[in-house]
């Protein structure tokens, strides 16, 4: 287990903490150094100067190796950052008061990039201070220029009264234990990508089957001028499959999927290696399947599909959840049209929607949603974000949202080109009433049956499975399409059914399959490629 | 966005091969058998096929690199790694007409790409991927290339007659060589700690807004098969140490200082104290420029240093003398119907020779012996005393000029152009370089000029080629200064270059006989190439001087903090 400390404290109090982990006294003393010049020295004549600067050093380190079909390839990008990481240092400062500062305002037709400066920097005391002293005046510059155009706004739109652009919440000081860097052996982790990509020759119909091993460790250190403290890290181990076919009849299919890992030990080596027999076989079956017709009707999303399924109806505009000013438009177009709905019903009952930023596994797996501290140096806050199918809660930040008496919940997750927003963290989809996966598919088939159809489908991660009603024989089927209305939320209240094994998908979301009453499928409008003028090297 | 074609000292690697004669087999090397294979597998087919492949080339080009960059007592980038690329060149239709044409009814459009994808390593019995990329590659290429080839046939038929009608491709005769280098071993920890302490030189310099001392080192081993029959091996070896300081003016005018030393082997490479008092003498001069009086637009008489020489050939004479240039009738075309005539003063001759590998011990980047056409480059006669004599060429005849002369050149995915290597002026008449400086003296006199310019350091520049700009240059000087009739220097800052090729060559006086390198990497429609310029200092009896474009935004507004901490922090 880890050390970690993880104190909070109101703003301007002093934090103490006694056998802490050791935090990396070079980065953190480069960023005090710096931040306490800039908010002392860094000033034009006649000008407010930075009354609130946050610093954030990221180090990546990144190793991958690849084979392909039984060989080995060696590219540019797979051994980058492998001794030392690539350190990246952000700026942020903000002029004015909490009442009225810089934020919060943006002109969405010039799309200036404005909310934080990035540099990429050496890993030195010096080069950090350079980079902060750098990316701190290229932000202060923009915020003179941003907190004029601000004020100008309000003058010409009259705005005599508005909510202040900050609340403060109490700061948080999270530091973690950072972990050396410990890369895979080379040679050996090519041994192993060579072995299993070997699995490709073996099916006779496929062109090319990539293999790819990744490990990338990301530790953070975040410094802000409130006194909040972040320093943490995470290791992720993921391999990635590719393989390229073409149909007997012309068409060419790709297909990728990634595999999770805890690490590279030999039993997370042995389940890859399971689950790319398994993608094989599943491609076996899609090579040579019939090509789909238009669908409307009910679907089973297996968990891979379920977290695109999600996304799209919900998570996409969960962000961004307080409006901003916007010189372009009488409304903010980028913030998040669910501010609109707190309270309301939004999803089928007995489903159960939570974002749990201080989850760091899934199983063992790093979930890339962790986070303790958020950018404002906020302690985050696990949210029940949906229960009894209503919207309980969003992400906020110190942004108020309705009120002076607003309480951010340490959700400043999304720094974007406009500034620090709120954002969410891992995702966790959880039913009252878990179903089997067998229970999934007889509602399914009885759902098709009650609607008179002649089968229903089942999207897996890979490939799309017709289930016949008759029988329940199943079928792969090619040429899908997925026609979700993205602007519509209907599909979230058609969920019948939710099952109970549950899935880490795209590293922060945790989901089970879904099944939904009514959803279109389209056949994709593609034309088959020629043939081959000679066969393929065997 | 018009294209125009650029030369600058950049980090961009070049190729400065060790001289080497043959000491291999091409045909007992494993790549090129897998290729021959794979390439003879289809051949037959590809003929056949409608409209027909009649041209087809592989390339296999396995390389390794280091790359590292230091800033502030740290490493910022600290690359080490490897490469095995493949590319596929396919031409569809005939020599007379292929799909490679450039479109006329697209206007501006006459970049070609290849294919380019990341292979396997090639071992015994162990090389389907290897193959099977290939057989995917030239599958995909053919399809790209009998679809251009239909454009080419109806651009042919809906537009205006071209002024020069030669043929698109004349077959390179088929050619066998292999050299190949011994591995070079680089110490990169001596080579990191070095920069390292070399990164802290600005310490104390508040002038100095931004600095990097960079280490960049690759090889590699290119092999090249086509459908003629020809099979080459040959090397990539190069190796280059470079800083630069830069610094910004209230104005917003933008200053720098640098050096790179071009070497093959770490041991090349100059000893510390040396690289510390260049730094410091780069320092002086960056110091200099801030104090230095702001340029104006003036027409004076004005020395060219020969490092700042050789940027001035290759821009201003180089990139028209490439052949495809001559053909496409988007281009100005300044000498193409002056061969015969003088061009320039009779004491100049200009050659370019990317036989020569290394000039007075320096390596030369523009060298190699095949282009990546695989043709076996030779020296080129492009100004004979002062007459126009050839152009550069790739294996796109033009009127005139039916072969190749070994410079169709390229980067990785791009196709060949014909393309500079080593390009030199070579002045039958030379004096000392003080004697040169006296005539400047005597010059600015004479034509009752208030001073004289001397550029001492070119950047680089860009060259406008199109008809639809004017046919103009602009030169980047860094380091220049002018001359009073009294014999004062005076460094001044904010210096542009620029004029038109014609009247610009025909200004040239005397020239020195301090030949010197400049080592560049040279951007044009197919890539970034290596090239190498070699020029004495000459005398002009005019130069244009324009001032230098301007950043809209102030200098930081604290000093920098490496400026001001102290080294044991």
């Amino acid at each position: 287990m880890k050390k970690s400390i993880f104190l909070f404290f109101v703003c301007l109090f002093p934090a103490v903490s006694f056998g802490a982990p050791a935090e990396n006294e070079m980065y953190f003393r480069a960023m005090q150094d710096e931040m306490k010049r800039t908010l002392k020295e860094l000033h034009l004549p006649g000008e407010l100067k930075p009354y609130y600067v946050a610093y954030v050093i990221s180090e990546t380190f990144s190793k991958r190796v690849q084979a392909s079909l039984g060989d080995r390839i060696q590219g540019n990008s797979q051994m980058i950052w492998e001794d030392e990481p690539q350190v990246d240092v952000t700026s942020i400062v903000s002029i004015g008061n909490n009442q009225n500062n810089n934020t919060g305002f943006f002109d969405g037709e010039k799309q200036l990039w404005r909310g934080y400066a990035r540099a990429i920097s050496t890993k030195s005391y010096e080069g950090i201070r350079q980079n902060l002293w750098k990316t701190s005046n290229t932000m202060y510059l923009e915020a003179i220029d941003q907190y004029k155009q601000k004020q100008a706004f309000a003058q010409q739109k009259n705005i005599q009264k508005k909510l202040p652009d900050v609340v403060p919440a109490a700061q948080g000081i999270y530091l973690e234990e950072i972990p050396a860097w410990q890369p895979f052996e080379e040679e050996q982790m090519y041994r192993w990508v060579e072995k299993v990509s070997a699995f490709g020759k073996e099916k006779k119909f496929i062109d090319n089957f990539y293999v790819t091993a990744w490990q990338q460790q990301s530790n953070t250190y975040y410094l802000n001028s409130r006194g909040a403290k972040n320093q943490d890290s995470n290791v992720f181990y993921q391999i990635k499959i590719e393989a390229e076919f073409r149909q007997p009849d012309g068409y060419e299919e790709k297909e990728e999927s990634t595999i999770r890992l805890k690490d590279f030990s030999e039993e997370e080596l042995v389940r890859a290696e399971q689950e790319i027999t398994s993608f094989l076989d599943l491609l076996q079956g899609l090579y040579g399947a019939p090509e789909a017709e238009f669908y409307l009707g009910p679907v089973l999303y297996k968990p891979e599909r379920a977290a695109r399924f999600i996304r799209a109806v919900f998570l996409d505009d969960l962000s961004e959840t307080v409006a901003w000013w916007n010189a372009y438009s009488d409304d903010d177009y980028t913030a998040s049209l669910w501010r609109k709905k707190l309270g309301q019903r939004i999803i089928s009952p007995g489903i159960t929607i939570y974002d749990r930023p201080h989850e760091k596994n899934y199983e063992g797996i790093a979930l890339s949603g962790f986070c303790r501290i958020d950018w404002e140096g906020v302690p985050t806050e696990e949210l029940t974000l949906v229960s009894d199918g209503r919207l309980q809660t969003l992400p906020f930040s110190q942004r108020p949202f309705t009120s002076k008496k607003h309480k951010s919940n340490g959700h400043a997750l999304s720094l974007n080109s406009f500034g620090i927003r709120e954002g969410y963290s891992n995702i966790f989809v959880e039913p009252e009433d878990a179903w089997t996966d067998e229970q999934m598919e007889e509602k399914l088939l009885a759902r098709c049956k009650e609607l008179k159809l002649p089968y229903c489908y089942i999207l897996h991660e890979n490939g799309i499975q017709r289930i016949y009603t008759q029988d329940g024989r199943k079928e792969w089927v090619v040429g899908l399409a997925y026609a979700l209305n993205m602007a519509s939320t209907r599909p979230l209240r058609d969920i019948l059914a939710v099952g109970g094994k549950r899935k880490l998908v795209n590293g922060n979301i945790v989901i089970p399959s879904i099944l939904v009453d009514e959803i279109e499928l389209e056949p994709l409008d593609r034309k088959p490629n020629r043939k081959p003028l000679i066969p393929k090297p065997e | 966005m018009r294209k125009f074609t650029l030369l600058f000292i950049s980090l961009l690697l070049a190729s400065a091969v060790s001289f080497g004669q043959e000491n291999c087999v091409a045909g007992e090397q494993l790549p090129i058998q897998l290729m021959q294979q794979e390439l003879r597998r289809g051949w037959k087919t590809y003929q056949k096929q409608k409209p027909p492949v009649y041209y087809l080339s592989y390339t296999y080009t396995p390389s390794s690199e280091i790359t590292l960059e230091a800033s502030a007592n740290g490493l910022k980038t600290n690359y080490r790694g490897g490469m095995r690329i493949g590319e596929v060149s396919v031409r569809v239709g005939s020599p007379a007409m292929d799909n490679t044409r450039v479109l006329k009814n697209t206007g501006a459009e006459s970049v070609n790409f290849v294919e380019t994808f990341l292979l396997p390593e090639p071992r015994p019995n162990h090389s389907l991927g290897f193959r099977r990329a290939f057989w995917e590659a030239t599958k995909i290429m053919i399809e790209r290339a009998q679809t251009d080839f239909h454009r080419v046939q109806a651009d042919t038929q809906t537009s205006s007659s071209r002024q020069d009608n030669s043929d698109d491709f004349v077959f390179p005769p088929k050619s066998n060589f292999c050299h190949m280098e011994p591995v070079v071993t680089v110490d990169v920890a001596r080579i990191k700690s070095l920069l390292l302490r070399l990164s802290n030189e600005v310490r104390g310099h508040q002038e100095v807004l931004d600095s990097s001392v960079d280490f960049s080192f690759i090889q590699g081993t290119r092999y090249f098969v086509d459908s003629v029959g020809t099979e080459l091996v040959t090397p990539i070896l190069r190796m280059r140490l470079s800083y630069y300081f830069y610094g910004k003016m209230l104005d917003g005018q933008e200053l720098s200082r640098g050096k790179t030393y071009d070497v093959l082997t770490e041991q090349e490479l100059p000893n510390e104290d040396t690289i510390r008092a260049d730094m410091q003498q780069s320092l002086k001069e960056l110091n200099e420029l801030i104090h230095g009086a702001e340029a104006e637009p003036v027409t004076v008489p004005a020395i060219l240093k020969n490092r700042a020489t050789a940027v001035f050939i290759h821009e201003v004479l180089g990139h028209r003398m490439e052949g495809h240039r001559q053909k496409q009738d988007s281009f100005g075309k300044t000498f193409t119907g002056k061969i015969g005539q003088l061009v320039t003063a009779p004491f100049i001759t200009i050659v370019d020779d990317a036989t020569l590998s290394s000039f007075k011990g320096e390596p030369l980047r523009g060298f190699y012996e095949y282009d990546d056409e695989g043709v076996k480059v030779r020296p080129v006669t492009l100004i004979e005393n002062g007459v126009l004599r050839e152009f550069l060429m790739s294996s796109s005849p033009i009127a005139g000029f039916a072969a190749s002369n070994g410079h169709g050149r390229r980067s990785r995915g791009y196709s060949p152009v014909a393309r500079m290597g080593v390009t030199r002026l070579i002045a039958s008449q030379t004096v000392s370089y003080e004697e040169l400086e006296q005539k400047l003296l005597e010059e600015i006199k004479r034509q009752r000029k208030p001073y004289g310019y001397v550029i001492d350091d070119l950047s680089g520049g860009f060259t406008m080629t199109e008809t639809f700009f004017p046919q103009v240059f602009k030169l980047q000087p860094k380091y220049v200064y002018r001359l009073y009739p009294d014999g004062r220097k005076e460094v001044v800052r904010g210096a542009d270059i620029v004029g038109t090729p014609l009247v610009s060559f025909s200004k040239i006086l005397a020239a020195a006989d301090d030949d010197a390198v400049f080592n560049g990497t040279c951007g044009a429609e197919s890539g970034w190439v290596p090239v190498s310029s070699i020029a004495p200092s000459i005398l002009l009896e005019a130069l244009e001087v324009e001032k230098t474009e301007k950043s809209s935004r102030k200098p930081p507004i604290l000093p920098a903090p490496i400026s001001i901490l102290k080294e044991d922090k």
